[in-house]
């Protein structure tokens, strides 16, 4: 059967950018756990004079605009974080290497690719469920659960997909071991008492757990995230509030290019397509 | 290398070839989830005798020694299944062996962020997958769950059937007990009269004994991801993800 708008070829053509497209962004997810930034923008972002100025990577405070930018943030700034922790991990191990003691691993799932029609960009949707291990001083360390949403402009260069926007939104580090005081049978809180199943007496509020006895378990307030610090400070400051953001987050789903054909910079994933300024464009 | 050009029908056949091997990863987690380890190796796995499963602690190398590490996960869910219904008779009394199989188990094993390169000669493939996993052993001190994090990486061979698994490894990172902190010694509990048995369960070794990978301890040196698949032409021109 034809498509109405694409040819057999051309439709072929986009079934596999597609999956360049998300053999792309994992690349870049094994690229990240490994550290290997440099190499990363380097081989999986955009190489054009045009699209290199205009690149952006944004965290939760905002976005850092052209690749010099960018690398004084993700490469350098994660290059200091290491040479910090080596050095403290040296004090209880003395042959410690590059990264002794770190562990992190991201992965994209839920994933959801869209072409532009002419076939040029594309947009690529999805959530990183992760975690996140950096040492302490006295030689443990301490490891966190970590969720973000991963959004990204890919743009189609001699005929390779490139990474040219792309926003990491962090929602959530949530230590590994139980939480004191969770409570309410919550989060990692002790266990609830009188849990007598759907009849029984209702579970008891602990201490920053729930809202009060007889409430739901909820996640405790664990204070300010742990990889706040690492936000650095952005070109273009533009936060993203995770506790009442939420709103914000269905513009962002990559059909707005429909019914637009071409890329267009008030839907990117760049600073000129934030929520902030689609409110005032829409 | 740069990658080669094809013509659509020859993008086509790939980009079903793309979709068969998710599509092996996807009912290879779904074998866990029901509890059908042990039909593993004769569903998916080629029949070549050159085959290997690499694990944290070494290679089964060799057909027989792939089955067999299939066939003891299937013995050990039968053994678990008979302590379990023995544990629990009011609620297990009366049922059959084969209804017995599996309960009070799960072995959950979402696998994604794939990265995936077939041979230009389309004879092979790779690929490497992310898995974030759970699952509950039954120890010979009763149920315990615990995190499975880390990575399948596959060769992949056409054989006349399709496409099978050459050689696999299955990594991980993080094999620790849920709601405990991976950063310390895991917890350990004594022994529970119902499932003191599992202490005489024995699981074959790898064959060939190897550290392929250490789970997360502080001080573990930075241990990069496994290589991830470039393009390549034939399988002689790139690395192999097997012994």
């Amino acid at each position: 059967m034809m498509n109405a708008r694409y040819t057999n070829e051309e439709l072929v053509t986009r079934l596999w950018d597609k999956e360049e497209v998300k053999d792309l962004m994992s690349r870049r997810c094994y690229y990240k756990q490994n550290d290997w930034r440099q190499k990363e923008l380097d081989e999986l972002w955009v190489t054009n004079e045009e699209y290199k100025a205009s690149a952006s990577l944004a965290n939760n405070l905002g976005y850092f605009v052209g690749m010099e930018d960018i690398k004084k943030y993700y490469v350098d700034g994660i290059a200091e974080k290491r040479a910090a922790q080596l050095e403290m991990v040296k004090a209880n191990y003395p042959d410690a290497e590059y990264g002794n003691s770190v562990m992190n691993a991201h992965t994209y799932h839920t994933v959801m690719v869209e072409l532009a029609g002419d076939g040029k960009t594309a947009r690529y949707l999805a959530y990183d469920h992760g975690h996140q291990t950096d040492p302490l001083p006295d030689g443990s360390a301490k490891g966190y659960w970590t969720s973000g949403h991963i959004l990204a402009d890919l743009v189609k260069e001699d005929g390779v997909w490139k990474i040219w926007h792309i926003k990491g939104m962090h929602d959530l580090s949530i230590p590994s071991a139980p939480v004191p005081g969770a409570g309410g049978g919550g989060f990692g809180g002790p266990p609830p008492e009188g849990d007598g199943g759907p009849d029984g007496p209702p579970p008891e509020g602990g201490e920053g757990g729930g809202p009060g006895p007889g409430g739901p378990p909820m996640m405790p307030d664990m204070g300010p995230d742990p990889y706040e610090d690492d936000y650095g400070t952005p070109t273009v400051a533009l936060p993203y509030v995770v506790k009442w953001a939420w709103n914000d987050l269905p513009k962002q789903m990559p059909n707005t290019y429909t019914p637009n054909e071409t890329y267009d910079p008030k839907i990117s994933y760049g600073p000129d397509g934030h929520p902030d300024q689609l409110r005032s464009w829409r | 290398m740069a990658k080669r050009q094809f013509t659509p029908e020859e993008l086509l056949t790939r980009w079903e070839a793309r979709r068969e091997m998710q599509n092996i990863m996807g009912k290879l987690t779904q074998s866990y989830l029901m509890m059908e380890e042990a039909q593993i190796y004769d569903r998916w796995w080629s029949k070549r005798d050159d085959v290997c499963l690499g694990v944290n602690t070494g290679w089964y190398n060799g057909k027989d020694a792939v089955k067999g590490y299939y066939d003891a996960l299937g013995a050990k869910i039968a053994l678990a299944s008979e302590l379990i219904a023995k544990a629990f008779p009011e609620k297990l009394a009366g049922k059959t062996k084969e209804e017995l199989y599996g309960v009070g188990q799960i072995g959950v094993k979402p696998v994604d962020t794939f990265v995936i390169e077939i041979a230009g000669d389309g004879k092979t493939a790779k690929g490497i997958w992310s898995l974030h996993g759970t699952y509950a052993d039954i120890t010979a001190s009763g149920p315990v769950s615990l995190w499975d994090w880390g990575y399948y990486c596959v060769d992949f061979v056409l054989d006349d059937d399709g496409w099978k698994i050459w050689h696999m490894q299955y990594l991980t990172d993080i094999n620790n007990p849920t709601g405990g902190d991976w950063a310390v010694e895991p917890l350990t509990w004594p022994e529970d009269p119902n499932f003191a048995a599992m202490k005489d369960f024995v699981f074959p070794a790898p064959n060939v004994p190897a550290v392929l990978r250490e789970n997360y301890y502080p001080g573990r040196p930075f241990t990069e991801t496994p290589p991830l698949p470039e393009p390549y032409e034939t399988f002689a021109e790139t690395f192999s993800y097997g012994i």
